[in-house]
């Protein structure tokens, strides 16, 4: 990605096929009433384009809800640059807002005692939809939603599920182009939250772009194209989940089902890292080059060891090394 | 035109679901009762006027200022304050959207005193002037709600803008000749006073109480009407400021 391309500091101008969302550089501070400032955000880049499911990884306190704030014009950057299709958020920000969605994962952003319909249509108003396509607008959210048979309950008497697709169905009660999405399925059951993943699949679906916050791996590696992973207010790195495992080629893995003495062994060759016992039985050989691979796999078989597959990396790890290790990369394309 | 009906409608909702929101109704017929009693124990019939509209204006002021204040406060307890600034709509005109429910359902107080005053203490009030009345409470309504808009400002801007509101209350319903006419108050107060548009509208509803003719009601109607909507001018100028700072400073979803 180059970063002169039109005096714009970097970023794409309206109207060149423009990414949907687009930062360069972007810092943000928070005073403190005393001591030096805190910083949130520092020179943080990203791309991501349109129709794209993007995740933004971290931990908590990385940054990461302070980026969304911005996207979604609530927040202004200390200094650097963001467009969200095409628009500048620090000046256009009026442009801007009725191309977002946003949805906060948690209790906030509803009105409890009042009800699903109520709620959506009081949104559907502040996005500027006519009373009859309001109407209409609402009833397909549910419908699709699936709560249409709760619509005229109170939202104080929902789950936390049916509350975060209230959530979502707010989110989109404006047909946003570009949808934020800050946490979604924090505190869902495993089943809500597959339930809510394949809704923002369908969303995503639909063509719209979606900009996903989450410290859930196994979510950001089923649902995004690609991955921005945020450390401490700088980007760490940013990629497809599938290619963020060759950041760290030399941790090849091995995964084989053998017992003590043998491992013993294996710690023993060249270019073995680890061992680690898998919840399954088996146990996780990392090494650092292909060449070590080759000789484990060697090694084990001639042991007479059956079941023995390599594998790469899964986005946690590449993730606990990332992020946990403080490595900082700047890879930003595709 | 939408959005005055959506966000009034959902207001309106939302002020029946927190009966707490209603409490002036509740307390102005108490009010009503205490100055009607003081006006009888005092054998002083010619202050019945002050003491039915008192109890009225407190009622429409106070309201407006709590619904102003809930509407940011509340808002941002819920999260919601961040996704309506987030939102297409202009948050002034959300604001204002949101108060003028208020505002009418607080007109409620008129209907509350007139009871208190026929069904407890034998007193048909005399309304000489019912049309002055009428389009007197009308205006001051809409510029209550120009008020509310204003205060609504102070509440983005600060979470402890509530003891600032409670501290400001009593001055201005003082200078606003709500407890007496603001000609009765020191003659200094009377420039500052004649800035609030309460000090009009209790004058001009006590005059459309009495049997003589009143004079220039159009014009004080106007009086009411223009610093309503002067201040609403300001809330909505000053709630643009105020929203951008907390923009820039990141404390709008702070509780």
């Amino acid at each position: 990605m180059t970063d002169s391309r039109n005096g714009t500091g970097g970023l794409t101008r309206p109207g060149q096929g423009e990414p949907a969302v687009e930062t360069r550089g972007l810092r943000r501070e928070y005073r403190t009433r005393r001591g030096p400032a805190v910083v949130a955000l520092d020179d943080v880049s990203v791309t991501v384009e349109q129709g794209e499911v993007h995740g933004l990884l971290g931990p908590n306190g990385a940054g990461k809800s302070t980026l969304m704030k911005i996207l979604s014009t609530v927040l202004l950057p200390t200094s650097g640059n963001g467009r969200v299709l095409g628009h500048d958020l620090a000046t256009e920000h009026r442009r801007i807002r009725p191309l977002l969605g946003i949805v906060f994962g948690g209790e906030r952003g509803l009105y409890p005692r009042l009800t699903a319909r109520q709620n959506l249509r009081y949104w559907a108003a502040l996005y500027g939809l006519t009373t009859r396509n309001a109407v209409a607008r609402t009833d397909a959210l549910l419908d699709e939603l699936g709560l249409a048979e709760r619509a005229d309950d109170r939202v104080e008497t929902f789950s936390v599920g049916m509350r975060q697709r209230l959530h979502l169905a707010r989110g989109i009660i404006g047909d946003p182009r570009v949808l934020l999405l800050d946490e979604p399925t924090n505190g869902l059951d495993p089943l809500a939250a597959r339930q809510l993943r394949e809704l923002i699949l369908r969303l995503a679906g639909e063509g719209r772009t979606v900009l996903l916050a989450t410290h859930d791996l196994a979510e950001a590696e089923a649902l995004c194209d690609r991955v921005t992973m945020i450390n401490h207010g700088r980007v760490v790195a940013a990629e497809a989940p599938r290619t963020l495992a060759r950041l760290v080629p030399r941790q090849e893995r091995v995964r084989i089902r053998a017992e003590e003495p043998l491992l013993d062994l294996v710690r023993a060759l060249p270019g073995t890292l680890g061992t680690e016992p898998a919840d399954d039985g088996t146990t996780v050989v990392t090494v650092d080059s292909k060449e070590a691979v080759g000789r484990v796999l060697a090694f084990v078989v001639e042991r007479g060891v059956t079941e023995v597959r390599t594998e790469l990396p899964g986005l946690e790890e590449v993730y606990l090394q990332l992020v946990h290790r403080g490595e900082t990369r700047s890879v930003v394309n595709r | 035109m939408s959005l005055l009906a959506a966000a009034g409608r959902f207001q309106g909702r939302l002020v029946l679901t927190h009966r707490d929101y209603l409490i002036d109704l509740v307390r102005t017929p108490l009010l009503a009762a205490v100055f009607l009693l003081l006006i009888r124990h005092n054998d002083r019939p010619d202050l019945l006027a002050n003491g039915l509209l008192a109890p009225v204006l407190m009622g429409v002021w106070s309201m407006a200022m709590l619904i102003s204040g809930e509407v940011v406060d509340n808002d941002r307890w819920l999260g919601t304050l961040e996704l309506q600034i987030a939102a297409p709509a202009d948050f002034a005109r959300v604001v204002l959207s949101r108060v003028w429910v208020t505002t009418a359902i607080s007109l409620l107080t008129v209907l509350e005193v007139a009871a208190v005053a026929i069904l407890g203490f034998g007193t048909v009030p005399d309304v000489p002037h019912p049309g002055v009345l009428a389009v007197g409470l009308l205006a001051t309504a809409v510029a209550t709600a120009g008020a509310a808009t204003l205060m609504a400002a102070l509440f983005v801007a600060t979470r402890t803008a509530r003891t600032f509101q409670n501290s400001l209350s009593y001055p201005v319903l003082l200078l606003g000749g709500v407890f007496a006419p603001l000609d009765r108050l020191p003659e200094w107060t009377h420039p500052i006073g004649r800035l609030v548009y309460l000090s009009w509208s209790s004058d001009l509803l006590r005059d459309a109480l009495a049997p003589a003719a009143v004079t220039s009601a159009p014009a004080r109607t106007g009086a009411i009407l223009g610093l309503g909507l002067l201040t609403g001018a300001g809330g909505r100028l000053l709630l643009g400021r105020v929203v951008r700072l907390v923009r820039e400073n990141g404390t709008v979803g702070l509780r």
